[in-house]
């Protein structure tokens, strides 16, 4: 089911009357669990199954941890998080195994490339570790978070990892931020603006910035890109890049402005990423709920930076190769995950070493620079295929003496605008100019209603889902 | 702020309506092929007026531009014919003759272009409120005025992405691409099931009183006749024998020239167009 459907609208409407219903305030987190398992099975029934089993996992081992006797609270822990590894890996990871290891003609390899992808595994299977992970780390912290009635921790973790706003696509949230929030939640608390202009901007970069571009990037795709000239192959990728941020960030601020609703709160995922100036401001920036759970639960773990300079950089290398994978079942998103581990990697070799100065100048060709090396490193999440990555390139380096499609570059960077004015907004947010656009923030919000309800794209999935 | 902002967004939504309503009913800009797509269905469904003829195909087909007020290209880049036929069905009134490209019988049918078009509330304002429909975008508005003003600029024309000479062999390459699809054989159950399919259209249009008539695009002449369109060619005559379903023959396609290995030229398209004219006028 999709945010901008109406389905989604009714299931939403009558979600948000009943749950403020005062006599139904015991029951509000009971109305969340029905209306998200609604929300998830709309499209395929049988996959809430495997959402039920991961949340049986997550609730049983976070209970055994905190309230069981037995000593071994440790390997009750790993256990945990090994489950919810295994279902990612066969559910996600089989097909890719199952096309590099095996024949397609034999049974296993027949199995396993025909395992079906169940939307939003990568984020509720997340969630589950980062339960786990945190009840087992801390007592007192274990105690705040899994209740002592086992009814009621059952029912707050389904709530956790199926709550719908985040549910397919993030933010990934973690249990420490997360379970001190439930509890009854009252109408007259609803933060209603803050709401809104998160749900207005969301619905306005997915569906009037991400859902036009898509209809534009598409000619990046192999063998059209063979006989477009360079400048145009070059717009293409920028267009790709804003393409890509909007249709996230865009779910992200969906989700926030719909949490906020039920009185819940989210962090922000996404922090004005394109004004980066280093790869390590970019990860602070980018999804955040996911970079913050990789430094969490997989870098810190392996080491940090608290084991030498070549362990740190090992460490930064595989922890974005996995963070790569999570992404997608393809070898293009190990290798994507690589070339963010070894920008950081190097960054950090060369900040220990060097002094840069900063000044306007400098700091705008960093960013000019980091920008540029994460729009081409998108390229491998349009183009799985490597040889067409490469192809690519070589028809930038070469296709100069073809026209210029100004009719398709033109589309792609009036599309692009709202991006590139986001992030200025945020760059010269100190300024009176924006300081006075703060003042009639009215009227920016007014035009992109207008523009939702006149201009979106055709309708197309989060590129998020398919992770 | 909230009262506000939906005040002035009703505000631009009236503004916006009556300029598109009083000022340019007829104008539309369409950027690319999904848009087009979308509001060649939207001109469809929302006519008062059933045109006699339409045809239903691929992006194939879209390029047949028949300069008669009795027909209508209802063919859709990146779609079959089924789609086209699914969206004529829905209509009370069907036209006398449909004529359906049989080229890529074995795409899959996308019920979500025609359910997203048949959504209400939004059909219903759609059909009501010319300024929602496909073509009246604002920002294609804003980007049509910045294309028109920097080619006035740059007093060149503007550039297809697709170059006619290309001397690097990129043209090739997908031709190349193309020949290879054409050489699998598609799947015997696939290819079953879509005749199927077509014909259960088929015979539903029938029964309402229209006659169906076949036509094969031509393509380019080393693809014409590898494996996956004779299997096509082979599927249609066994569900459609000739001797009971009208057929519109393929011309040589040795004389005619392709954009990419499928897509004619449109000076080819335009030809071909007339070809097509004639002979949908001639058959009974």
């Amino acid at each position: 089911m999709l945010f901008n459907s109406f389905s989604f609208v009714y299931l939403f409407l009558v979600t948000f009357l009943l749950y403020y219903i005062p006599r139904l305030a015991k029951l509000q987190v009971s109305i969340l669990i029905v209306a998200s398992l609604i929300f998830y099975s709309f499209d395929n029934v049988a996959l809430v199954g495997l959402l039920l089993f991961s949340a049986t996992v997550n609730i049983t081992t976070s209970y055994l941890i905190v309230y069981g006797k037995s000593p071994a609270k440790k390997t009750i822990a790993l256990t945990g998080v090994v489950i919810n590894l295994a279902a990612l890996a066969l559910f996600k990871y089989g097909p890719l195994f199952g096309k590099t290891f095996f024949d397609p003609d034999d049974s296993i390899g027949e199995l396993l490339i025909k395992m079906p992808l169940p939307i939003g595994i990568s984020f509720f299977t997340f969630e589950g570790i980062s339960l786990v992970v945190d009840v087992w780390r801390g007592k007192e912290l274990g105690r705040k978070i899994v209740a002592l009635s086992i009814f009621d921790h059952a029912k707050n973790t389904l709530f956790f990892i199926s709550f719908f706003p985040h549910l397919v696509a993030g933010p990934i949230l973690k249990a420490h931020d997360f379970f001190p929030q439930v509890g009854t939640k009252y109408f007259k608390d609803i933060q209603w603006e803050s709401a809104f202009k998160a749900i207005v901007a969301g619905y306005f970069l997915k569906m009037v910035v991400a859902d036009n571009l898509k209809d534009f990037t598409f000619w990046i795709e192999y063998p059209y890109f063979e006989t477009i000239a360079s400048a145009t192959l070059i717009t293409l990728l920028f267009g790709y890049s804003c393409q890509i941020f909007a249709d996230f960030a865009g779910y992200s601020l969906i989700a926030i402005g719909l949490a906020r609703l039920f009185g819940y709160q989210f962090n922000a995922n996404f922090n004005f990423p394109y004004i980066s100036t280093s790869f390590k401001e970019f990860w602070k920036r980018w999804h955040i709920s996911l970079s913050t759970f990789l430094m969490e639960y997989l870098y810190y773990p392996l080491g940090g930076n608290r084991k030498g300079k070549f362990r740190t950089y090992f460490n930064l290398i595989l922890t974005m190769i996995l963070g790569g994978l999570w992404h997608g079942a393809a070898w293009s998103y190990a290798v994507w995950g690589f070339a963010h581990g070894l920008a950081l990697a190097v960054e950090r070799f060369i900040t220990d070493k060097i002094q840069i100065r900063s000044n306007v100048i400098i700091n705008a060709t960093k960013g000019l620079f980091v920008f540029s090396y994460v729009t081409a490193a998108w390229v491998l999440f349009k183009l799985p295929d490597f040889s067409h990555v490469a192809g690519y390139f070589q028809s930038i380096a070469r296709n100069f003496d073809i026209g210029i499609d100004r009719s398709l570059n033109i589309s792609i960077l009036v599309y692009s605008i709202p991006v590139i004015i986001y992030h200025h907004l945020y760059l010269y947010r100190e300024s009176r100019a924006v300081q006075s656009i703060r003042r009639v923030q009215y009227i920016p919000y007014a035009v992109m209603v207008f523009l939702i309800l006149t201009n979106s794209g055709s309708t197309g999935s989060f590129i998020y889902f398919q992770f | 702020m909230i009262k506000k902002t939906l005040i002035l967004a009703a505000l631009f939504l009236v503004m916006h309506a009556l300029l598109i309503s009083e000022l340019a009913p007829a104008y539309e800009i369409i950027r690319h092929q999904w848009q087009y797509n979308r509001a060649a269905a939207e001109k469809f469904i929302y006519s008062e007026r059933t045109p006699n003829n339409v045809l239903v195909g691929s992006s194939l087909s879209q390029r047949i531009k028949i300069e008669d007020q009795e027909f209508f290209n209802l063919s859709f880049s990146g779609l079959s014919s089924l789609d086209g036929l699914r969206l004529i069905l829905q209509r009370e009134t069907l036209p006398k003759k449909v004529l359906v490209e049989t080229n890529l019988l074995t795409r899959e049918e996308d019920p979500r272009f025609t359910e997203a078009l048949e959504e209400q509330p939004l059909r219903f304002a759609r059909e009501h409120v010319l300024s929602l429909r496909e073509g009246r975008h604002p920002m294609d508005w804003f980007a049509y005025l910045a294309e028109k003003y920097t080619n006035a600029l740059f007093a060149t024309k503007p550039v297809s992405s697709f170059v006619k000479n290309d001397t690097r062999g990129g043209l090739e390459k997908i031709v190349a691409a193309e020949k290879a699809r054409h050489s699998i054989a598609p799947d015997p159950q696939l290819i079953t099931e879509k005749a199927l399919r077509l014909k259960q259209y088929v015979n539903e249009l029938k029964d309402r009183g229209t006659e169906v008539v076949f036509y094969e695009m031509p393509v380019n002449e080393d693809l014409c006749d590898l494996i996956l369109p004779k299997t096509i060619r082979q599927q249609m005559h066994e569900t459609f024998p000739p001797d009971q379903y009208t057929y519109i023959p393929q011309p040589d396609c040795s004389g005619y020239q392709t954009s990419d290995g499928v897509h004619l030229t449109a000076d080819e398209a335009e030809r071909y167009s007339k070809y097509l004219h004639e002979y949908a006028r001639a058959s009974r």
